[in-house]
């Protein structure tokens, strides 16, 4: 069955949501910390977010995450309510919505690298 | 002969159905196994959206400082939050797992070969590898909430 360019994005994204998701519950986990409530520790959250691969990460899982759940939003709302108008409100919606998280998430990823307490 | 003049929906049912089309996806049956799946899969997917806007605003809080962290940290740090959060990994387990499912169905991997529709009607594309499939997603849910109550609970 032929897919759009934008589900096969969707579908790219889930393979990158499967792996960055794996590596960041695993940093709460197992990977370089002793334990859950050790991995909350504000010192430990610092160093992840100034590691320069653990920030990546999460930009990465960011940008994917932001993308995969307002597309699919997207498409239950498109799906209960039809229309010329309700089409266009629904995907402007969804682009600012989505920019919105990403923009809100890499200030906190960014500042959080750069700054040094 | 008097025909039967047309029924027409009165104010009251169009807007029964109005409501049923808004909320069709968890009441409208029958509700077989596949639209279980489909019911849970959006159920997960719109808690996850909701959890994900939460956790970026939770995360901000390390820009405030390391005292103001763990002041948000240390609020939630209790048994409530933390079964929250279990039951947030079961949903990423579920929502996982069933994404790669209607993915691989969408793309015609595991949606079986179109036929003619003979009685009793059944589907191809409910075969025993969609099954198996669903069936697997449901059982990683119940791992992700074992491995999540093992390392949040009891600390790893």
């Amino acid at each position: 069955m032929k897919v759009s360019k934008l589900m096969l994005v969707n579908h790219m994204c889930m393979v990158l949501i499967a792996i960055t998701l794996f590596l960041h519950l695993a940093t709460h986990a197992f990977l370089g910390v002793s334990g859950y409530e050790a991995s909350l520790e504000p010192n430990v959250v610092k160093t992840h977010y100034e590691d320069t691969a653990t920030a990546f990460m999460l930009g990465v899982l960011l940008v994917v995450l932001a993308f995969h759940s307002i597309f699919s939003f997207k498409t239950t709302l498109l799906e209960w309510r039809h229309g010329k108008t309700w089409s266009k409100a629904v995907k402007w919606g969804a682009i600012v919505v989505a920019v919105v998280m990403v923009a809100f998430g890499m200030w906190t990823i960014v500042a959080a690298y750069i700054t040094r307490w | 002969m008097n025909a039967e003049p047309p029924a027409i929906a009165t104010t009251s049912e169009t807007e029964s159905r109005k409501k049923t089309r808004f909320l069709g996806w968890i009441f409208d049956k029958p509700w077989h196994l596949e639209r279980i799946g489909m019911m849970l899969h959006r159920a997960t997917g719109l808690g996850l959206l909701l959890y994900l806007v939460f956790h970026l605003v939770v995360t901000n809080a390390i820009l405030g400082g390391r005292v103001f962290f763990a002041d948000i940290m240390g609020m939630l740090s209790n048994p409530a939050a933390h079964i929250g959060e279990i039951v947030v990994v079961g949903a990423v387990g579920f929502h996982g797992i069933n994404g790669f499912r209607l993915a691989l169905i969408s793309v015609g991997v595991i949606s079986g070969r179109p036929h003619r529709p003979d009685y009793p009607y059944k589907a191809p594309s409910l075969n025993n590898k969609e099954k198996g499939a669903l069936w697997t997603a449901f059982g990683v849910a119940v791992a992700s909430v074992l491995a999540a109550s093992f390392y949040i609970l009891l600390g790893g």
